[in-house]
């Protein structure tokens, strides 16, 4: 099987599984570090201004 | 070079993504004013503290609601911050710039439940400003092990009400706690100190 070939299956081989699951694990780490960052770190009282 | 569309998107994303976290950096600088400390502060001989602005260490006045704490670490305390030096007050609604070094060995100096930390560094001076809001009272900790009564090494800042603030010099108020402080500290230098006669 030629690498041309192989570029054309491609073309049918749509993970819809994967990508969702990919998706869902993007989101959760967005999330993630929106309440990092957010809301334990800037929420946090005193913060260094100077 | 073929590239699945999937992968197109996932590519795409993931460079958001990156510009997302630095954006909220960005922010973080832009927005609450967030700073790092660096070694803005200089040095200090730690063997001489005492001809240095650490001779007499305390909050000072600077400027109508600008106060500066020096504070020295050691062990096991913190001058001042620790009951038995006197702890730190300072006025509600206030901007305090601290000055941290230490004159033995490595120390933390670490606001409880803030964002306020840094290490206490012997011949390093750590400065740090923050702005206090309302009337609270915050624990300090040393977070680096720095010997046998570590453990015992905490102190205070009292944020006291602007009204009922007597001025940089009444550092001396005390409270219930400070017996049992006193005496931990106390107990854990006697185990350092036995500790030391078995080794010699």
């Amino acid at each position: 099987m030629s690498t041309e070939t192989a570029g054309e299956d491609d073309e049918h081989f749509d993970p819809i599984g994967t990508a969702t699951l990919i998706g869902i694990y993007m989101a959760i780490v967005v999330l993630m570090w929106i309440f990092t960052y957010f809301i334990e770190f800037l929420g946090r009282g005193l913060t260094i201004v100077g | 070079m073929h590239i699945h569309r999937f992968e197109k998107v996932w590519l795409a994303l993931a460079l958001v993504f990156i510009l997302g976290l630095i954006s909220t950096i960005a922010y973080g600088a832009v927005g609450p004013g967030i700073e790092m400390i660096d070694a803005e502060g200089g040095t200090v001989d730690p063997q001489n503290l005492d001809e240095t602005e650490f001779a007499d260490p305390g909050v000072e006045q600077v400027g109508e609601d600008e106060y500066e704490v020096y504070v020295v670490a050691k062990q096991f305390s913190f001058e001042p911050g620790t009951p038995a030096n006197g702890v730190i007050r300072v006025p509600a609604n206030s901007e305090v710039t601290f000055y941290v070094t230490s004159q033995d060995v490595v120390h933390g100096f670490e606001v409880v439940g803030t964002n306020l930390n840094t290490m206490a560094i012997p011949g390093q001076v750590s400065k740090m400003t923050v702005e206090f809001g309302d009337a609270a009272t915050y624990g300090i900790v040393c977070n680096e092990y720095c010997g046998a009564a570590h453990h015992a090494m905490e102190g205070r800042i009292v944020v006291v009400p602007e009204s009922e603030y007597e001025g940089p010099g009444a550092t001396n108020a005390t409270s219930g706690n400070e017996t049992t402080t006193n005496a931990s500290v106390a107990a854990a230098q006697q185990v350092a100190g036995s500790a030391t006669e078995v080794t010699a």
